[in-house]
């Protein structure tokens, strides 16, 4: 990389950062998840954001597109939304001059944030079709194949409550998002702060930081911070412990999971780390950015058996078991240690 | 080409792997020698290992069992270095620096061709001199030194104090423990020769003990394994048997024969090399350096025996002597004024040792019993200065000494009754013995018991005869 790309790698991350505090002018509390949303952007992955409806999910993603000058589309998923309505369809259009022919109109998939409000409301072939699109990033339609603009990154949001006539996704569908995070109430502070910043005269509107152009920028940079190969083994040895069947594995999870996280899972975890270093101004990424990058990149591929549904501990818990136990395969003799 | 940061991380490594092979080696090294000398001196209880070879082989093992775990624990150590990489880590680790000094040593090992590794190795170099200010943790391998010293130590106090330490015998026996030089066994005993062969063994048991086919056995038994504490035992027993018999009074010719009998187990104690009657290497016995004088004040004019160390218990006829004499303390000189008193205590034994433990009654030939003078009493003829009591165990037990009284009554108190010490002493014997059997009490503190009651024994006889 050269010195003039360096250099706009370095304003590329003040930007980020100016993003981020654009966010903030919009979106009250919900740090964490506003530093996690811009790290899945930088690795362009998925998000599936889960939480009771009025926390600021749709707001969340239509303020970072805002902020970062990015194509955003919504899409709010029901039972009857077919491939078709997020995908695109062939049409019957005319042409230039008196030419009429078959011609392709995307459909809201084709933006650079697709925020797919409450996907478990839409029926298993919908999902698939989305989920195709985020996986290859391109869509086929009568034989021909359309790529999707870049970045693309869906922002999928799922409801906890009303499981009633809804089509869960499936663990292989989950396993495709990067990052499942959770969002929580705010607090008391915060809660009266968003009731300063919304029922004001003015609604607060986060300017524009950064192009498209400087995400992918940072998206290629992301790849190219370090990662020794003791931290990558670390993430090897914490997604191995999160698989029941392996005798490294917690007792917890041992008795109250399925199956634990995949390869997917390890290269989400390192990625996520390196592009937190990168927010962070560092260019390498350390064990503290893998823990930080722990919970959403592996609680939503660990899938619990009878018996954890029944009684088990949250998830959440497993993984940090699963993290306690890599960190401990992975100390020092206790002469050094 | 190596860099600085190389060359930091290469020292920190070679540091950190002496420190493991050493921590491991120490680790190791204890365990080895703890079970050495447990396991030595488990021999040693079981009779396994002779007294004569025990103290060298106790040291010798637990040393080589303590080099050997060392040297296992090295081998153990190797497999256990650690690489330049892990090095760097544990350099991170203690900077908190998040890995950077490990991902500068990958950059610079690529010759620097990653996008970052410029502004990597350059962060990096800024943290060299806070590495090379970390310590290393020297914390551990002090405990590990000063837990395997402890051990060792511990392995060899343990081991050490238990050279030619047998069940039967008193600790205070042990050759190894004594102060001072241990006495010379008459020539021809076998009181060090070890275990004996079956054959010799039994030969032995059954010349000691003719009749007795149960204390024939267990002789036999002790005397192949060695064990002459417990020969030494049951001849006592053997005695303090025939001593009640004729206390209680048989015919001349039956006397004569247990008298013989009694010479047969004196002549035993001697082939044996046992000091007869207490006069052994007893815990209590009085050593003659250690023996004070008391003096009698008196008619008697008599001086009065050494005492013994330890407390002395007041005695009949006011002397103050030292009467038992337990393992230590001081022993309170003793002022008697036994010849003074109308019916005062005669000295027993008129400066022999009147109490076993230092020197045995039978005239403490023993080792270190020799010269103990017991309680010594002023000599003299007992002159009527009243009564005169000493209380020795309890109410039930004082001696009272009247004007009309005999010392050899025993008198209760309260009632006036009096009734011929030399009647009730073997009675008492026995319930001493059986209540010292049934108590569990240390072999030395038996020892002590039967000694007294035949001190006592002795005494009344020689006064009935007067």
């Amino acid at each position: 990389m050269s010195d003039t790309a360096k250099v706009g790698i370095e304003a590329a991350v003040e930007g980020m950062a100016r993003a981020r505090a654009e966010i903030a002018k919009v979106m009250v509390g919900q740090g964490e998840v506003i530093d996690l949303a811009l790290i899945a952007l930088l690795c362009e992955g998925h998000v599936l954001f889960e939480g009771v409806p009025g926390l600021g999910k749709t707001l969340l993603v239509r303020t970072l597109a805002d902020s970062l000058r990015l194509a955003f589309s919504r899409v709010q998923f029901t039972p009857d939304l077919m491939p078709s309505d997020i995908i695109g369809a062939t049409m019957i259009a005319k042409g230039e001059g008196d030419d009429i022919g078959l011609r392709f109109e995307p459909g809201p998939l084709f933006a650079n944030l697709v925020l797919a409000d409450e996907i478990n409301r839409a029926s298993p072939k919908t999902q698939s079709a989305l989920l195709q699109g985020m996986q290859e990033r391109a869509v086929t339609v009568r034989g021909k194949s359309w790529p999707l603009p870049r970045p693309f990154l869906v922002l999928a949001t799922q409801n906890p409550l009303e499981m009633e006539g809804t089509y869960p996704l499936p663990e292989a569908q989950i396993d495709r998002f990067f990052f499942k995070i959770l969002l929580t109430q705010p607090d008391a502070a915060e809660l009266t702060a968003i009731l300063g910043r919304t029922l004001g005269p003015v609604e607060a509107v986060a300017a524009p930081v950064m192009e498209g152009a400087d995400v992918l920028a940072l998206q290629a940079a992301t790849r190219e911070i370090v990662a020794t190969p003791s931290l990558m083994e670390l993430a090897a040895q914490v997604v191995i412990a999160t698989q029941p069947e392996r005798p490294e594995a917690p007792p917890a999870i041992r008795k109250y999971l399925r199956w634990g996280a995949g390869p997917r899972g390890a290269q989400a975890l390192v990625l996520a780390a390196k592009a937190r270093a990168l927010l962070g101004g560092r260019f390498n990424a350390g064990p503290a950015d893998l823990e930080a990058c722990l919970l959403p990149a592996l609680r939503h591929r660990l899938a619990l058996n009878f018996e954890g549904q029944s009684e088990g501990p949250p998830v959440e818990d497993l993984v940090r078991a699963a993290w306690d136990q890599a960190r401990a395969a992975f100390a020092f003799d206790g002469a050094i240690a | 080409m190596r860099t600085e940061l190389g060359r930091l991380v290469s020292e920190r490594r070679r540091s950190l792997n002496l420190l493991i092979l050493a921590s491991r080696a120490l680790a190791w090294a204890w365990p080895f020698g703890l079970a050495a000398a447990l396991l030595l001196a488990l021999l040693r209880l079981l009779g396994l290992i002779p007294a004569a070879t025990y103290p060298g082989l106790a040291a010798l093992g637990t040393a080589a069992a303590f080099l050997a775990g060392a040297l296992a624990g090295l081998v153990g150590g190797l497999a256990g270095r650690i690489s330049t990489a892990e090095a760097a880590r544990w350099v991170d680790l203690r900077l908190g620096s998040e890995d950077l000094l490990s991902a500068a040593l990958i950059c610079e090992e690529r010759g620097l061709a990653g996008s970052f590794d410029s502004e990597i190795a350059q962060r990096a170099r800024s943290l060299l001199p806070a590495a090379a200010s970390i310590g290393l943790p020297l914390r551990s391998l002090l405990l590990g030194s000063a837990l395997a010293l402890g051990m060792l130590v511990l392995s060899l106090s343990l081991a050490l104090p238990l050279a030619g330490y047998h069940p039967r015998r008193p600790a205070a026996a042990i050759p190894a423990a004594r102060p001072e030089a241990a006495p010379t066994p008459p020539s021809g005993t076998l009181i060090d020769a070890g275990p004996l062969e079956p054959a010799a063994a039994a030969a032995l048991a059954e010349s000691l003990f003719p009749g007795d086919r149960e204390r024939s056995a267990q002789a036999e038994r002790a005397l192949r394994e060695g064990r002459i504490g417990a020969v030494d035992e049951l001849l006592r027993e053997a005695e303090v048997a025939i001593q009640d018999r004729i206390d209680r009074g048989v015919s001349e010719p039956e006397k004569e024969r247990l008298v013989r009998e009694q010479e047969r187990i004196a002549e035993g104690r001697r082939r044996l090399g046992i000091a007869p009657q207490g006069g052994t290497r007893g815990p209590l016995a009085l050593r003659p350096d250690q023996g004070q004088k008391g003096t009698g004040k008196g008619e008697g004019e008599g001086e009065g025996g050494q005492g013994g160390q330890g407390r002395s218990r007041p005695l009949p006829g006011g002397d103050e002597g030292g009467l038992i004499a337990p393992r230590s303390g001081e022993g309170g000189e003793g002022e008697g004024q036994g010849g003074a008193t109308p019916k005062g205590l005669p000295a027993p034994d008129s400066g022999q040792g009147a109490v076993p433990p230092g020197g045995g009654s039978e005239g403490g030939s023993g080792d270190e019993s020799r010269g103990t003078k017991g309680w010594g009493t002023g000599e003299g003829a007992p002159a009527d200065r009243g009564p005169v009591t000493a209380r020795a165990t309890g109410p039930e037990a004082d001696l009272g000494l009247g004007a009309k009284q005999s010392w050899f009554e025993f008198i209760l108190p309260g009632s006036g009754a009096a009734a011929p010490l030399g009647s009730l002493l073997p009675s008492a014997a026995r319930s001493a013995e059986a209540a010292v059997t049934r108590e569990g009490l240390p072999l030395e503190y038996r020892e002590f018991i039967r000694s007294y009651f035949m001190a006592l024994s002795k005494t009344a006889r020689q006064g009935a005869s007067k």
